[in-house]
């Protein structure tokens, strides 16, 4: 019967103190009683090899102990889908386009690649990497405290029918967006061909000329840049007419969305010492002129990695509506059915 | 649907009658070993892994009562039904009836729709 103790032995190590001698004396009378009823179902005493299957046949030990333990769940079913929505959005909003900034900056940035070669490149990816695990402790403890205390309120059914949010549906532009849209491209355009400008006035009496990093960006990329305010100008157009997307307007927006960061890449690229230098002098205080010179080329260099995320995470949303175009279709017929 | 499916939804649906089972067959006194079997002889086999934890659950609710006493100079825990117990069986049981009679009419009218 060495078997059986050493079985009993592996329970009782999983159970709650104050119920191991109890569970394990009531178990160990079971297989007793069982062991009984085997032996004189054989008409001989049992052997090794059929005590380890009738054991086999109980569960292992561990399950076996886990039945008495209370169910016991971090996240549970409730929360989880919740859950799963927050994960899967801190990976769209911030994992996926700090790894698509860098990677092009791996691609553009001829001065990033050469100081992020070899180990640096995993040093890198190490960095993404812990934040990731990071954000995912986060807020797995987050909701860990949630279920703890508060999850017990949707449960209760204190929950009013008439909060619910609308349906939204991807595939089709409200008018009032595209018209703001519209207007906003306008704007943008008629500034970046020149018809008006924006005087920064950063001190009493003193103007700041423009920075060396716009000049460029804005000589070399007029055309490019024109061309796709213009093009967005008459894509909002067109949705303010026919307000359900297709594919190809969908597609053409990615395009564009895709192929502006590139350019902002390049751009901050070739200005790397430019841009450096303005966050020396930031750093290491520099006052007046070169204070505000650092501000001003730190600042437009900011507005413009921003520019180009925002591009990056719109470009993703439009990629992902193509994909997924005719699942989001039928569900949208579905809820127009229902 | 495959033998797995068939099983698992076959166990679903014995699993929610197992505690009615339980606790019908302790309207007279048993330990452990004793109503295994006898639920097993009356076609409800349970396996220990399942009845000693609902078994302390029920205790835990009120619904049984237990005592360790010997017999043939062996210790046992013995169960019966406390009155609370008593009380929701009797519910349990209209319950059952009144659950039993429901599905035979949308089972047989299933089965007039299907011919």
């Amino acid at each position: 019967m060495d078997l059986v103790e050493r079985y009993l032995n592996a329970i009782r190590f999983w159970l709650p103190k104050d119920q191991k001698s109890d569970v394990i004396a009531e178990l160990s009378e079971d297989i007793r009683q069982q062991v009984e009823d085997r032996e004189h179902e054989l008409g001989r005493k049992i052997e090794e090899e059929d005590l380890a299957a009738l054991l086999k046949q109980r569960g292992s030990p561990f399950v076996v102990a886990g039945r008495f333990l209370p169910r016991r769940h971090l996240i549970g079913p409730q929360l989880y889908p919740i859950y799963e929505f927050v994960l899967k959005l801190t990976a769209g909003i911030y994992l996926i386009p700090w790894f698509l900034i860098w990677a092009g900056l791996m691609i553009f940035v001829p001065s990033y690649r050469a100081a992020h070669s070899g180990a640096a490149m995993f040093q890198a990816l190490g960095h993404l990497w812990t934040m990731a695990l990071s954000l995912f402790a986060m807020i797995t403890f987050g909701f860990a405290l949630g279920e703890r205390f508060q999850h017990q309120s949707a449960a209760r059914g204190d929950w009013n029918p008439r909060r619910l949010p609308a349906v939204r549906n991807v595939l089709r532009v409200s008018r009032g967006s595209s018209l703001v849209d519209i207007i906003a491209n306008l704007f943008f355009l008629v500034w970046w061909l020149g018809g008006f400008s924006f005087p920064i006035v950063l001190s009493a009496g003193g103007a700041l000329s423009p920075s060396t990093l716009w000049l460029d960006f804005h000589s070399r990329y007029f055309v490019p840049i024109g061309v796709f305010i213009a093009a967005g100008t008459v894509l909002a157009l067109i949705s303010l007419v026919r307000p359900n997307l297709t594919p190809l307007r969908v597609g053409t927006r990615a395009v564009i969305d895709a192929a502006t960061p590139v350019i902002i890449f390049i751009t901050l690229g070739a200005h790397e010492a430019e841009i450096r230098a303005a966050w020396s002098a930031l750093k290491h205080g520099a006052e007046g002129a070169v204070r505000l010179a650092g501000i001003r080329d730190w600042s437009l260099a900011l507005t413009l990695g921003i520019i180009a995320g925002a591009c990056l995470l719109s470009c993703v949303r439009g990629v992902i509506r193509i994909v997924r175009w005719q699942a989001l279709q039928s569900s949208h017929h579905m809820n127009g059915v229902v | 649907m495959t033998n797995d499916q068939f099983e698992n939804i076959r166990l679903e649906l014995r699993r929610g009658c197992v505690p009615l089972a339980v606790l019908a067959e302790l309207r007279s006194e048993r330990y452990g070993y004793t109503l295994r079997k006898a639920l097993a002889e009356k076609g409800m086999a349970v396996d220990e892994g399942t009845l000693y934890p609902l078994l302390r659950r029920l205790e835990t609710q009120g619904l049984l009562a237990s005592e360790w006493r010997e017999e043939d100079k062996r210790p046992k825990r013995f169960y019966r039904l406390s009155s609370e117990g008593r009380r929701i069986l009797g519910l349990l049981t209209a319950e059952w009836g009144t659950l039993t009679a429901s599905l035979n009419t949308i089972l047989k009218e299933s089965n007039h729709g299907s011919r």
